[in-house]
C-alpha cells in the first residue's frame, strides 16, 4: 500500500514539481496561545459563511431570472416549487445576515485589542473594505427579490447616492442604468451580486489572509505568555467546530422560519412603511434625524474615520500619550451606532 | 478542551448536521405539498392608439411609471412632500401645463421637492432632468402621450 502511495506521490511530483514540505509549512504555523480563546477565532467565520453563500448562491442562479417581469415569479418558484428551493434560499439569506454579524464582531474584537496598529494598518484597510463589500452584497442581493419592500428599498437606497458630492449623480445613473429604477438596474445589480462583488471579495479575503501570514497574528497587549500552538490540527479544529455550529444553527433556523416573499413590486404603488434591512438602521436613523446634506456628510466622515482609524489612533497617541483617547472615542462611536440601531428597530 | 475531545465534538456535530439536513429534506416534500404560492398579479398596460405608441414606449423606457404610476395615474407615496405626500399624477397635465411649460419641466426636472413639514426629512423622490435623454422628436411624442392621458369628459377636474 505504502509503495503504491509513494509511487503515486513520485508520479505526481514529476508532473507538479512543488516541494510538499513547502505546502505543509503554513499548516504548521505556530500561533500565540491567546488564540485559544474562542473570541479570537471569529476571523475565519465570515470566510466560511462566504463559502456557504457562494455554494447556495450558485444553486439559486439555476432558477433566478434577473428581469423585472420574471424576477419575482422566479423567487416565488424557488420558495414554493423547486425541490429544497426554500431551504437553499433560507440558508443563503440567513448566512448573509450572519456574515454581517460575524464581520462586525471580528472588527469589534480587532478594534478593542488594537490589533490594527503599526505595522498592520493595511490589513485593517482590507478588513474595512471587506465589511463594506459585505454590506454592498446584502443590499444588491435584497434588491433582486423584487417584491414591494425590496423594490422600494432599492429606489430610496439608490436615491441617496445622488447626494454624494461631485460623483453622486453620474454614479447613480451608472448604477441604475437610467434616471430611475428600471430593468437595467436589476441586470446591473445582479451582475454586481454574482460577478463583480464575489471577485472583489475573494481578492480581498486572499490579501487579508496573506497579510495575517506575513505579519503573523497580532500579539495581545500586556500578555506575557510566549507559548504557541500549531495551526493544524489544533486551531483548524476550532474553526471546523464553529463552522459546524453555524451550519447546524442555520439549517434548524430555516426549518422553523422558512423564507417568505412579499407582494410583487409595483412601481406605481408605494407601501406605507418602507424601511431598509436592520444593518442599515443606524445610517437610516441618522439620515432621518438630519437633512440629506448633513446626513451624507456625517456618514462619509464616519466611514472615512473607520477606514483610517489606525492613523487616527497613532495621532491621538502622539497628542495625548497614555490617555486612552482611542478607547473613549471608539466606545462612544460604538454606543451611538448601537443606540441608533435599537432606536430605529424599536421606534421605527 | 483537549484535541481528542474536540475531535469527538466535531463527529457529534457532524451527525447532528446530517440529521438536521435529513429532517429538512423530509420537510421539503411536506412543505411543497401544502403551500399555495401567492398569486402573481400582472397589471395589463392600457391599450393606446398607434400614434401614441412612441410616447408610451418612452414613458416606460424612462421609467416614468416608477414615480407617476402606470398611465400617469399617480399614487406613489413620497413622504413629507408638499404635493400631498405623493408624486403628482400626470393625467391632468393637458389642463395644467402649456406644451412649452411641460417640455421645460421634463427637460430640467424638479431637483428638490418642497417639504410638507419644514423640520422633517427631505422627500426621497424628486424629478430628474431628462434633457440629455430625449431628442426633440422624442419630446414631441412623449408630450403627445402625456396630453392623451386626460380622462374622457374630465374637463371639470372633479369639482
Amino acid at each position: 500500500m505504502n509503495r503504491l502511495t509513494d509511487r503515486f506521490t513520485d508520479w505526481l511530483h514529476d508532473r507538479v514539481p512543488v516541494d510538499p514540505e513547502a505546502l505543509r509549512k503554513p499548516l504548521r504555523e505556530a500561533l500565540p496561545i491567546h488564540l485559544k480563546q474562542w473570541v479570537f477565532c471569529l476571523g475565519g467565520t465570515p470566510a466560511m459563511l462566504f463559502a456557504m453563500l457562494a455554494v447556495t448562491g450558485i444553486l439559486l442562479t439555476f432558477y433566478y431570472v434577473p428581469y423585472p417581469a420574471q424576477a419575482f415569479a422566479s423567487v416565488t418558484n424557488i420558495t414554493y416549487k423547486v425541490r429544497m428551493g426554500w431551504f437553499i434560499r433560507g440558508i443563503h439569506q440567513g448566512a448573509s445576515q450572519l456574515m454581517i454579524v460575524t464581520v462586525l464582531l471580528h472588527m469589534i474584537r480587532v478594534f478593542f485589542t488594537r490589533a490594527y496598529r503599526k505595522p498592520r494598518e493595511f490589513n485593517w484597510f482590507f478588513g474595512v473594505g471587506l465589511f463594506m463589500l459585505t454590506l454592498t452584497f446584502a443590499f444588491t442581493g435584497y434588491s433582486l427579490v423584487y417584491d414591494q419592500l425590496s423594490y422600494w428599498a432599492t429606489t430610496i437606497g439608490t436615491n441617496m447616492i445622488a447626494d454624494l458630492p461631485l460623483l453622486g449623480k453620474p454614479l447613480l445613473y451608472a448604477l441604475r442604468g437610467g434616471p430611475t429604477v428600471n430593468p437595467n438596474t436589476l441586470t446591473r445589480f445582479y451582475d454586481f451580486h454574482i460577478g463583480v462583488l464575489p471577485m472583489m471579495m475573494t481578492l480581498l479575503i486572499g490579501l487579508h489572509i496573506i497579510m495575517v501570514r506575513l505579519h503573523s497574528v497580532a500579539p495581545l497587549e500586556n500578555d506575557p505568555r510566549t507559548e504557541t500552538y500549531p495551526f493544524f490540527p489544533d486551531h483548524m479544529l476550532r474553526e471546523v467546530i464553529i463552522g459546524l455550529l453555524l451550519l447546524i444553527g442555520l439549517v434548524n433556523y430555516v426549518m422553523f422560519f422558512p423564507p417568505v416573499i412579499g407582494a410583487i413590486a409595483t412601481p406605481g404603488d408605494t407601501p406605507g412603511h418602507i424601511r431598509p434591512e436592520w444593518y442599515f438602521f443606524p445610517t437610516y436613523r441618522w439620515l432621518k434625524m438630519t437633512s440629506i446634506g448633513i446626513g451624507m456628510a456625517g456618514s462619509i466622515c464616519y466611514v472615512t474615520g473607520l477606514f483610517f482609524w489606525p492613523f487616527v489612533d497613532a495621532t491621538l497617541e502622539k497628542i495625548a500619550p497614555k490617555r486612552n483617547l482611542w478607547l473613549y472615542i471608539g466606545t462612544a462611536c460604538f454606543l451611538v451606532t448601537i443606540v441608533f440601531l435599537l432606536w430605529e428597530a424599536i421606534v421605527g | 478542551m483537549s484535541i481528542n475531545a474536540q475531535k469527538y465534538l466535531v463527529g457529534i456535530m457532524g451527525l447532528i448536521l446530517l440529521v438536521s439536513v435529513i429532517a429538512a429534506g423530509h420537510l421539503d416534500s411536506e412543505r411543497r405539498k401544502k403551500e399555495n404560492p401567492p398569486a402573481v398579479v400582472v397589471v395589463a398596460e392600457p391599450a393606446v392608439s398607434a400614434d401614441l405608441q412612441p410616447g408610451l414606449k418612452l414613458y416606460n423606457q424612462l421609467s416614468c411609471a416608477a414615480c407617476h404610476g402606470p398611465a400617469g395615474k399617480g399614487g406613489v407615496h413620497n413622504f413629507n412632500s408638499q404635493t400631498g405626500q405623493e408624486v403628482p399624477a400626470l393625467i391632468h397635465v393637458a389642463d395644467s401645463y402649456t406644451k412649452a411649460d411641460l417640455i421645460k419641466r421634463i427637460r430640467d426636472g424638479v431637483p428638490v421637492s418642497a417639504k410638507l413639514n419644514p423640520n422633517g426629512p427631505v422627500p426621497p423622490l424628486h424629478m430628474p432632468a431628462f434633457k440629455d435623454l430625449l431628442s426633440d422628436q422624442d419630446m414631441e411624442a412623449l408630450v403627445k402621450y402625456l396630453y392623451s392621458l386626460k380622462p374622457a369628459g374630465g374637463d371639470n377636474l372633479g369639482f
